[in-house]
């Protein structure tokens, strides 16, 4: 039996529907993205968009509209309609309302009709006595214009004010037009329409006839300006030109369109504020636009202030191992149209090169500002073994004599040299105090921050104070070895000023934690074994403290810290690389990393209160500093023994590629090929086909199989072949080379319409189908009869509720990370059309059981948006039993933070249907998760490290 | 077709459009194929074909000769050629095999373990698969004409029955009991079938020329009377208030979805409506030949866009469009009257019987390679864009 576990490595990223309004708040101007199954709340501030809340539905998002019930207008903020789409969706489906009327279309609305016809799109006007929808619908003789009024007493529609018959062929669209005008706007295929009953005015300009408008948006409350968007990302005005009649009653005298600019592929548009329009994109990357007064050089009004990564439509994606450093990076086809890309996209960060200097010999590197007036102004310096340089980045470049750490401090910095600690005024570089040790010892390692350094000359550490112009030792201590490494980083609200020490001992291979400044001992911990550790560092992730601590063989150890009590807790291990690790914090978005420079460079961050490690697209760093100046903001600079490299760190890569592909013609039209065994494996239609390479440079027909609907799709392992039929599910073949045939071995008689294939192992076999499911089938070789062994036994499904377009095996996450290994086997990618990259990976039947009973557990716990039960979810396309996989709540789980899940699992009090689980547990259980987490910072709109 | 894959994958459109699409070409290149057979039981006409709904894999037939078969219409042949086995047999050497003509044989939409046969032996028996024994009998004064079990009832077990005897009875198969009679028609009763969208609504057929709506939870008459005349009285004779027909009315069937309603007559008229207001949308079959004095078992298809209807007319199967009426083709092959026809929706394939005793399978023609995409859209083309014209664009793009 195998177990699977379906996890989501980078949520949907194309959006299909958005919405502006006051929702969280009445103050708050919100934009509400729909990304398919998740939804995205922001906030618009003048910064730009700030992320409220990301929540996940058990349903896909068809429609989405903002609606105030009457009852409550003062004291609710607006609430929120969704309308769950069912996977067969017979008839476009319309969301519209008006006050608090909320009219929901489907098929429901024909039968009320009794229209033979389909309905195009349905909206209510404004303006009418009665409740009234206007409609477009479609019978044999072509589209026509209706409206009906709702009688809320009877429950029914009754013949509305007006009606046209006969508009344009492909009118797809009803505008509502606010009083004064009243009426709507129909759009059409070439033409834009204004109706509303009494006056009828038609245009057709002919910059909208170059492709189809598909979407709208209302600019100004009075409804005289609308956005309108094509399918080739063409953004238009629409403009509405009024006219005041002798009696005073306003009315329309014509319609303007006016090409603004280029945009992403719209697929719903929605205007924010102050000329700000977000452009959300199914095919491409969705935008923040700005719509300005003047055109620029191209003649376009638009500007683009804000993209959002989109990796949706994935096409097809294959896993490459381009560094060779053991490490997948998925490259996909993603987009389409104009906005058709190659992506890249690695687990870890990349670095952008800027800039490279050849300096041998580099000890260290340290940032400081030159002033605090010019803060971005910085000046890196560098400890070389002989000669000192420092490297300005803007004007003037000096040489000093520093050794090992430099800190700014008004106008003040701090060099400690081997010998002594000196203070120098930045400007004048003027010495103002200097410390020696009182035998003049070498200092060996030391640490400062901005009002203390600690150092330790051998076993004996000094703690100095900064005072203003002066250098005070305030205590010293002895301790029963020699120090390793030291850390002051100041913690918590201390405002800059540490209570704790951390130390790093030689020969009983320690960590410790002392009190300042008295030095007294607050916590040991013995890390074992015999290397000493290289690096030991305080820091602080989401509102967490850590204790990290390198060893010299490049594996970290990292702890829970009390900054109060400066106990450790929850030790764990990870081996980094192989070479010593030198531990760096720095800053990016204002959330804190830590940089372990080492052999395999690797950033640390922390997500969800979980600890993550990253690798760089670097071979070797030994130091790092992060830089901001004028040349080079919101840098890193990196240095290994011969170079010092400055650079940035990347977003998701994108890349532009267009390639030319040699033509060969085949009858028939070819779905798949693959390499088989050095031979070219084709299907064309119905036949999968094995060709072979002659010596005549030939492809020579050698075997054919004919049993299909239409083969779409290909899988290979050994000499198996899996088809993935149009309509017919999944099908193995066997490849008998003795014979130069193929023998059908087994097949699923489920009429699964397939979009994608992959064979997991020999007996088990993945799919993905048209009602957005995946399954696994399974070969039953121990069957007794023929035709038990022919059947392919459906033993997983799992409602994903995506359109799987491709599989490929691989991995983003390095295997060897991480002590505990995962309870988990193999990894199957997958992409699909609105950009989610997922991972299937095989279970033990105890994990399975665990996970299930757990997840089953906390769908009694969790309350789902809109109140729609987990369990419903999968019966809308399952409707055949089995053993189902629908491992989904576990994110939700884990994302309720530690407390939460504390108090909702070990406080039956507070959640009577919680789970007991073991701490044990708890932590494979994260540990499990860790893939899809450190998946989840590779890509999307918001990447963990900048 | 590519197109569609292509629009598909870029979620362009919902993949449900490649779908209806493929599966609409599909019905339109329906053809008796060599490669499908079924095996040659009957010794008689056949009345009654039923296919479950399950795995969509076993199919029942009845026939006139008392004979119940079951049959397997999976292919494990490994090979695209192959004969529908039939795998067990309600034979005349069965004691329990009925006297007379089978009329109607249905599955048990919730379960392959059990199917009910109703004969002109004035029986209605619910078999078990595994056994062929019936489970449960039922007797009554006249001839069993058909029987119908609600496709989505899960509250209720109910077994709607027609014989000679006006009164429509309703038996349960929990009890085994007869629990209810519906009454109002003035004839035989020919035809009943339950709404696949509401599990309480029955319509009923009846030799009185009429149509009759029930909620079976109201006790008293039925919900409406179908009126060919929308009730317009001046165009109908006094005694034609209210009527389906001209004719008796031997043949009903619902639309996948439920909101529609197909009646046929001897009048030799197939009729459309709304089953919700019981309206007559007034679709032009044109002359839908039709002799059967019993019941007629025609079908629609699933899944597809437009919609087609699948009625015995002669010794052939009509095509029709659903909404448009238009013949589209004739499916031509039996010897003999065809009787009844049943529609795979998971591969698009029919199922026809007749009184020459063959079944025959009519199963969707498959794109070749080496044959050009573009001859068989070309030959089609004009049907669909009669049918459809937004559906003909997306079509004749594919040409491309």
């Amino acid at each position: 039996m195998s177990y699977n576990y379906v996890v989501t490595a980078q949520k949907p990223t194309a959006v299909n529907a958005c919405v502006t309004g006051h929702f969280t708040s009445a103050e708050d101007l919100n934009l509400l993205i729909a990304k398919n199954t998740r939804l995205e709340i922001y906030v618009v501030t003048a910064e730009g968009l700030r992320p409220v809340k990301e929540v996940g539905l058990y349903g896909k998002i068809a429609v989405m509209e903002l609606f105030r019930p009457k009852v409550c207008v003062r004291t609710h903020p607006e609430e929120l309609s969704l309308k769950q789409a069912s996977s067969v969706r017979k008839y476009r489906l319309g969301l519209t309302r008006v006050g608090d009327l909320l009219l929901i279309t489907g098929a429901a609305l024909l039968t009320r009709c009794a229209l033979n016809s389909q309905v195009i799109d349905v909206q209510f006007l404004y303006g009418c006595q009665a409740p009234t929808v206007c409609f477009i619908y479609q019978d044999p003789q072509g589209r026509h214009v209706k409206t009906y009024e709702v009688s809320l007493r009877e429950k029914e529609f009754n013949k509305g004010p007006w009606k046209q018959e006969n508009v344009e062929a492909e009118a797809s669209m009803v505008i509502p037009v606010p009083e004064p005008f009243g009426g709507a706007i129909i759009i059409g295929q070439e033409s834009i329409t204004y109706h509303n009953g009494d006056k009828y005015l038609a245009i057709a300009p002919p910059t909208i006839k170059q492709s189809t408008i598909v979407c709208h948006n209302r600019v100004d409350p009075n409804g005289s300006r609308y956005l309108l968007g094509d399918m080739e990302g063409r953004l238009f005005m629409l403009l509405l030109e009024k006219e005041e009649l002798m009696d005073g009653a306003v009315v329309l005298k014509d319609l303007h369109v006016e090409l603004l600019g280029e945009t992403s592929i719209a697929e719903c548009l929605t205007y924010l504020d102050n000329g700000v329009v977000f452009v959300g994109s199914r095919l491409g990357d969705s935008q923040l636009v700005k719509l300005n007064v003047d055109s620029n050089d191209q003649g376009s009004y638009v500007a683009v202030m804000e993209t959002f990564t989109n990796l949706g439509p994935i096409v097809d994606m294959c896993v490459v191992d381009l560094e060779r450093q053991g490490q997948g990076q998925l490259v996909t086809c993603s987009g389409a149209f104009k906005e058709g890309s190659l992506r890249i996209i690695r687990n870890g960060i990349g670095i952008h090169e800027h800039a490279s200097i050849d300096l041998p010999g580099i000890k260290g590197a340290v940032k400081c500002s030159s002033s605090s007036s010019r803060s971005t102004a910085s000046v890196l310096e560098l400890s070389r073994l002989v000669k000192h340089t420092a490297v300005s980045f803007t004007t003037h470049t000096h040489t000093t004599e520093p050794y090992c750490t430099v800190v700014v401090f008004t106008c003040v910095c701090v060099q400690i040299t081997s010998v002594s600690v000196r203070l120098v005024t930045q400007d004048s570089k003027a010495l103002v105090s200097e410390w020696k040790e009182p035998q003049g010892k070498n200092i060996s390692v030391a640490s400062c921050n901005s009002t203390q350094v600690v150092l330790a000359v051998g076993r004996v550490l000094y703690y100095l104070q900064i005072l203003t112009g002066e250098l005070k030792q305030i205590s010293s201590t002895e301790m029963e070895h020699e120090v390793a490494c030291l850390d002051i980083t100041p913690l918590g609200e201390s405002a800059g000023e540490s209570s704790i020490c951390a130390v790093g001992l030689w020969t009983d291979i320690s960590a410790r934690l002392l009190k300042l400044p008295c030095f007294s001992p607050l916590h040991k911990e013995m890390l074992g074994g015999e290397i000493i550790p290289r690096s030991i560092l305080m820091t602080t992730f989401e509102g967490s403290h850590y204790l990290l601590c390198a060893l010299g063989d490049g594996a970290l150890f990292y702890f829970g810290l009390d900054i109060q009590t400066g106990v450790l807790s929850e030790r764990k291990k990870v081996t980094l690389g192989t070479q010593p690790t030198v531990l760096r914090t720095f800053r990016s978005l204002s959330t804190s990393n830590v940089f372990a420079c080492s052999d395999r460079p690797t950033v640390i961050y922390s997500s969800n209160h979980k600890l993550v490690f990253s690798n760089v697209n670097l071979k070797e760093v030994n130091y790092m500093c992060p830089l901001n100046s004028e040349g080079y903001p919101d840098s890193l600079a990196l240095a290994n023994n011969s170079t010092l490299t400055i650079g940035t760190i990347d977003e998701i890569q994108k890349l532009h590629i267009r390639t030319t592909v040699a033509e060969k013609e085949v009858k028939g039209a070819v779905y798949s090929m693959v390499e088989f065994n050095g031979k070219l494996l084709a299907s064309i239609n119905s036949t999968v086909r094995l060709y072979e390479w002659t010596a005549e440079k030939e492809l020579r027909t050698e075997c054919n199989h004919y049993n299909n609907i239409m083969a779409l799709y290909l899988k290979t392992k050994g000499d198996f072949i899996l088809v993935g039929d149009l309509m017919r599910s999944v099908l193995l073949l066997a490849y008998k080379p003795m014979e130069g045939s193929f023998e059908e071995i087994a097949r699923d008689f489920n009429p699964n319409w397939m979009s994608a294939v992959e064979i997991l192992d020999d007996d088990n076999f993945l799919g993905a189908e048209n009602a957005f499911n995946l399954f696994v089938c399974q070969k039953d070789s121990a069957a007794t009869t023929d035709e038990e062994r022919q059947h392919l036994q459906e033993v997983g499904l799992f409602h994903l509720g995506e359109f799987v377009n491709v599989f490929s095996h691989g991995s983003l996450v390095l295997q060897n990370l991480g002590e505990s290994s995962t309870p988990t086997q193999g990894s199957v990618l997958f992409g699909t059309v609105n950009g989610m990259i997922g991972l299937v990976t095989s279970l033990s039947e105890s994990w399975y059981s665990l996970l299930l009973d757990l997840q089953n557990r906390l769908n009694k716990v969790i309350k789902s948006v809109g109140k729609i039960e987990h369990s419903l979810y999968p019966s809308f396309s399952l409707m055949r039993s089995g053993s189902s996989l629908k491992i989904k709540l576990i994110h939700s789980f884990l994302t309720l933070g530690s407390e939460g899940r504390q108090s909702k699992l070990f406080f039956p009090s507070l959640a009577p249907h919680c789970v007991l689980l073991s701490s044990e547990h708890l932590y494979l259980l994260v540990s499990l998760s860790l893939k899809h987490y450190i998946c989840k910072s590779v890509g999307g709109a918001k990447p963990a490290v900048m | 077709m590519l197109s569609f894959l292509y629009a598909r994958q870029s979620g362009l459109d919902d993949p449900v459009r490649l779908r209806r699409a493929e599966s609409t070409r599909r019905v339109l290149s329906l053809e008796l194929n060599h490669n499908r057979d079924v095996d040659r039981i009957h010794g008689n006409g056949i009345n009654t074909l039923d296919i479950e709904v399950i795995d969509g894999r076993y199919m029942l037939s009845g026939g006139s000769d008392g004979i119940i078969v079951i049959y397997d219409l999976e292919n494990n042949s490994k090979k695209p050629q192959y004969t529908c086995k039939a795998i067990c047999t309600v034979g005349r050497s069965s004691r329990h095999v009925h006297k007379f003509s089978v009329e109607t044989v249905q599955w048990y939409p919730h379960d392959t373990g059990m199917f009910v046969s109703s004969s002109s032996d004035k029986t209605m028996k619910v078999w078990d698969t595994e056994t062929l024994k019936p489970a449960e009998e039922f007797q009554f004064d006249g001839n069993v004409y058909c029987h119908h079990m609600s496709p989505v009832a899960r509250k209720h077990s109910l077994v709607a029955v027609g014989t000679k005897d006006p009164k429509v009875q309703l038996c349960d198969l929990k009890s085994g009991s007869r629990i209810h009679i519906l009454q109002g028609h003035r004839g035989e009763i020919l035809s009943v079938r339950w709404s696949p969208r509401y599990d309480h609504i029955l319509a009923t057929a009846s030799t009185d020329i009429r149509v009759r709506i029930w909620d079976v939870r109201r006790a008293s008459g039925s919900l409406f009377t179908l009126d060919q005349h929308n009730g317009d009285k001046s165009k109908a004779s006094s005694e034609a208030v209210n009527t389906a027909h001209n004719g008796r009315v031997n043949g009903l069937c619902f639309t996948a979805d439920g909101l529609h309603l197909l009646t046929t007559g001897t009048d030799d008229r197939m009729r459309l409506w709304n089953s919700g207001t019981g309206e007559n949308t007034l679709v032009n079959y044109g002359k839908v030949v039709n002799e059967s004095c019993k019941g007629l078992k025609f079908t629609v298809s699933r899944g597809c866009s437009p919609e087609f209807v699948f009625v015995p007319c002669g010794s052939s199967v009509a095509v029709y469009g659903l909404h448009s009426g238009e013949l589209i083709t004739m499916l031509r092959g039996h010897y003999n009257n065809v009787d009844c026809c049943e529609f795979h929706p998971d591969y698009q394939e029919l199922y026809s019987g007749g009184k020459d005793c063959n079944i025959l399978a009519w199963v969707p023609v498959l794109r070749q390679p080496g044959i050009e995409d573009d001859e068989t859209n070309s030959k089609r083309g004009g049907t669909q864009a009669a049918i459809n014209p937004a559906f003909e664009d997306a079509w004749s793009s594919d040409v491309d």
